[in-house]
């Protein structure tokens, strides 16, 4: 079995303060997946992606990309998009691509040649002779993408791309980033947007306060959180059926006329309203959103949550959804 | 094998090897020196030196009556410079080593090759402004005889040391690469070696021991004033070399250890 794309173990960084901006990440990323990794800021998206980039070292842990763990030595085989990628104004976009792609090692006429295919895939052919000074925000985070392309990378870690740009920007650039991963592209992309997150990644990773508090399918991560939504007719409130039937509030969510609980507590909440005589309107089965789940892994952690994701879970569970303390 | 390299390495091998004056063209430290040189032309930087140097030489070398003596041409020059040095070393290096290094960096294979550049580039872009220093002292008071060719050439050489070694040093001082401490370390040094100039009494004599490492700087200096370069000189000289050499290698090591947080 070829090795993964992205593997870290233990992975522990602290920053002097005493800052704990990772603690105990492990994860995996095989070849051809497009990752998703959530977090709300500080989380430790970014200090996870510069230590994938080997711009800054963990205090503790190992991380291998690519097979390599000399990082700085396979860069060439990745494809990288900084959070605010900054480029020299005074530059035209074509010479920027240019300096780096001969900084990637390619020939004169490779660098031509690549430069042009990267410049149309993401159609900033047109804008190639001028100045960065005068690009819009969604054409830098294009070309952001296409130096990430230059040398036709195996994986692109893309560290919120669409960070700050307009809808029809966003879009295109999701557009690309769909297609290179239809490519075959591994991909890591780091996002504050769910529904991106959701549209564009198979599978998810998400941070809270350094550590790795879910890691699974998208699908499944969703599946796992099926609720089931009844409605409650006649002039009972969910609130009142609660009392009623004795449920206890961390059970069910309950709002105007309407409860939720997990299809696994289906039957017995079915039972509880019978027994109670409580007539039900309606029962819809619903699935969670990313968002949804989202919510609760931040709920659940709290300020001082404590869960944790080791490598010993994510090795002997198959992959999918994992979770520990979920609520 | 994969695509990025397969096909960096199909294109060498239909390009056939490149000649040696290409490869080293394209080595990412040259690569790198080349932008930073152009982005410091680009921005302006590099023309704001040039008119720096043109208004010392109208004001301290061009007044009427000068005779253009060459120890003080070459005293006076090579504090200048030496000062635009400084200046205009760190502001390249400000520049070079934002967030803007991300980019590169993520390109190259070692750090060491950016840090190198960004030397190299500080160092080169000493010469124009040498140049043009001497070339408008030479516009002025051309002698092109006897032994003032001879303390021309050897000043010129001194002096271009020195803005180097400026220059290098200046870089290596920049953060990331240098840490606060490591700034405080230099102008603590900086000042016991100055202080030691002044009349301290016995404390002057121990500061004196501060100043052995602006030995080669003097011995530089000297060449200007002089217009001697015996054997005790050009090994001085060669130690200024092997020194930026070294300082350039620090800056290397340096660099590949900080973590980078722009």
């Amino acid at each position: 079995m070829a090795a993964p794309d992205i593997e870290c173990r233990d992975l522990c960084k602290a920053y002097t303060g005493p800052v704990v901006a990772l603690a105990d990440v492990t994860l995996s990323i095989e070849r051809g997946m497009s990752f998703g990794l959530l977090g709300e800021n500080g989380a430790g998206k970014s200090t996870l992606v510069r230590i994938l980039m080997g711009f800054i070292r963990p205090t503790s842990g190992s991380v291998r990309v690519l097979g390599s763990a000399r990082l700085a030595r396979i860069h060439a085989e990745i494809g990288y998009v900084h959070e605010r990628p900054t480029f020299e104004a005074r530059f035209t976009g074509r010479e920027h691509l240019r300096y780096l792609a001969e900084l990637s090692g390619l020939t004169s006429n490779e660098t031509s040649r690549r430069v042009n295919t990267v410049l149309d895939m993401v159609n900033l052919s047109g804008a190639a002779a001028r100045r960065v000074a005068g690009y819009s925000k969604g054409m830098l985070q294009r070309l952001a993408i296409a130096q990430a392309l230059l040398t036709d990378p195996t994986l692109l870690i893309l560290d919120e791309p669409t960070s700050g740009l307009d809808p029809l920007a966003q879009w295109e650039v999701r557009r690309i980033i769909a297609a290179l991963h239809d490519a075959g592209k591994t991909i890591l992309l780091c996002s504050h947007y769910l529904a991106e997150v959701e549209a564009l990644c198979d599978t998810v990773g998400i941070l809270r306060k350094g550590r790795l508090a879910r890691f699974g399918a998208v699908n499944e991560l969703r599946g796992l959180a099926t609720m089931v939504e009844i409605r409650v007719a006649g002039e009972y409130t969910a609130a009142r059926a609660c009392i009623l039937c004795g449920l206890a509030p961390e059970e069910v969510e309950a709002r105007d006329d309407t409860l939720r609980v997990p299809a696994s507590e289906q039957a017995r909440v079915l039972g509880a309203l019978v027994r109670a005589e409580i007539p039900i309107h309606s029962l819809t089965p619903m699935s969670r959103t990313l968002e949804e789940v989202y919510v609760r892994v931040a709920a659940a952690a709290g300020p001082d949550h404590t869960a944790r994701h080791d490598a010993t879970l994510q090795h002997s569970a198959p992959m999918g959804a994992r979770e520990r303390g979920a609520p | 094998m994969d695509g990025a390299v397969e096909q960096t390495v199909a294109a060498r091998r239909d390009g056939g090897r490149p000649a040696p004056w290409v490869r080293l063209w394209r080595t990412p430290s040259l690569i790198v020196a080349r932008q930073i040189v152009r982005s410091h032309l680009r921005s302006g930087w590099l023309w704001g030196e040039l008119i720096a140097v043109l208004s010392l030489y109208v004001v301290f070398f061009d007044y009427p009556g000068t005779n253009g003596d060459l120890a003080y041409f070459y005293g006076f020059g090579g504090r200048s410079l030496g000062a635009i040095a400084a200046v205009g070393a760190a502001i390249m290096a400000h520049r070079a080593l934002g967030k803007q290094a991300y980019l590169p960096l993520a390109r190259l294979a070692s750090r060491g090759s950016y840090a190198r550049g960004l030397m190299l580039a500080a160092s080169f872009t000493r010469l124009p402004l040498v140049i043009e220093l001497l070339a408008l002292y030479l516009r002025a008071h051309h002698h092109f005889q006897g032994p003032w060719v001879g303390h021309f050439i050897v000043g010129m050489l001194g002096l271009l040391a020195n803005c180097s070694l400026i220059a290098v040093v200046a870089v290596l001082l920049s953060p990331p690469i240098a840490t606060r401490f490591n700034q405080i370390v230099f102008l603590f040094w900086l000042v016991l070696a100055l202080s030691s100039y002044t009349d301290l009494g016995w404390v002057s004599t121990v500061f004196a021991v501060a100043r052995l490492p602006l030995l080669l700087v003097v011995a530089c200096y000297n060449f200007g004033a002089t217009g001697v370069m015996d054997w005790l000189g050009a090994l001085a000289y060669a130690l200024t070399l092997a020194v930026i050499v070294g300082l350039v290698w620090f800056a290397d090591r340096q660099y590949r250890r900080r973590d980078l947080l722009l």
